[in-house]
């Protein structure tokens, strides 16, 4: 059962964390909760790459979702680029 | 040209193990697809991978639960999505054993907030590359 605290923050700092949670869908406490526990757990991740692609994949274009907006396409683009930097695909 | 698969799909592949990256897994899997991609040889497209194994309260960073209605649109017991593992694959029938079929192995397709939901916490994994362990034939 998890416990409870009281915790002050920073006005603008509140509002940054409320507007980041609700763009991930999440409520402010499973947000914070989320950062502490990646403050202070490594994880461990697979990423594989087809041999096929290694040196193809950065050159890749994204193929869109229709009604996609540009916000989602940025984030997926991020996403794209910070998978293959842990993987040590060359920029 | 009609693209067999985009972002936000649940598509039938063989998500491949880590010592043998260039071949296909030993068993088919449904696979969410992150981002699909145009390379010079043809699609390729980033695959999470899920499981039906359960985990543990409170959930890994970048596990993600498909259950209820989600998972009873894609006609699938509850599952999990594990953004920790991601695989680039090329879209070939080796990979996508269905991709010949109409419907491509295509089993559903996450609504925009569930997709927005995924890339958060794939996002929120990968960020913070001093906090990673990496497995994989890609390391280093």
């Amino acid at each position: 059962m998890p416990d409870s605290m009281l915790l002050r923050l920073d006005p603008v700092l509140l509002r940054e964390a409320k507007k980041r949670a609700r763009a991930e869908n999440r409520t402010l406490a499973e947000y914070v909760a989320t950062a502490v526990r990646e403050k202070v757990q490594r994880t461990t991740v697979t990423v594989i790459v087809h041999p096929s692609l290694r040196k193809a994949i950065r050159k890749s274009k994204p193929v869109r979702t229709p009604r996609e907006t540009k916000k989602d396409r940025a984030a997926r683009e991020r996403l794209h680029n910070l998978v293959l930097d842990a993987a040590g695909i060359p920029r | 040209m009609t693209l067999p698969y985009r972002p936000g799909h649940f598509v039938w592949c063989r998500f491949p193990q880590n010592e043998r990256p260039d071949k296909p897994g030993p068993k088919l899997r449904i696979g969410y697809l992150a981002t699909v991609r145009q390379v010079e040889q043809g699609l390729a497209v980033a695959v999470l991978y899920t499981t039906t194994r359960p985990f543990a309260e409170p959930l890994p960073l970048g596990v993600i639960p498909i259950a209820g209605r989600a998972a009873e649109t894609l006609g699938q017991r509850p599952f999990w999505i594990d953004a920790r593992c991601i695989a680039y694959l090329p879209v070939t029938i080796e990979f996508f054993p269905r991709l010949d079929r109409a419907d491509h192995g295509v089993q559903g397709v996450a609504l925009v907030g569930l997709q927005r939901k995924i890339v958060a916490a794939a996002t929120e994994v990968f960020r913070r590359p001093e906090l990673l362990d990496l497995r994989g034939p890609g390391r280093r």
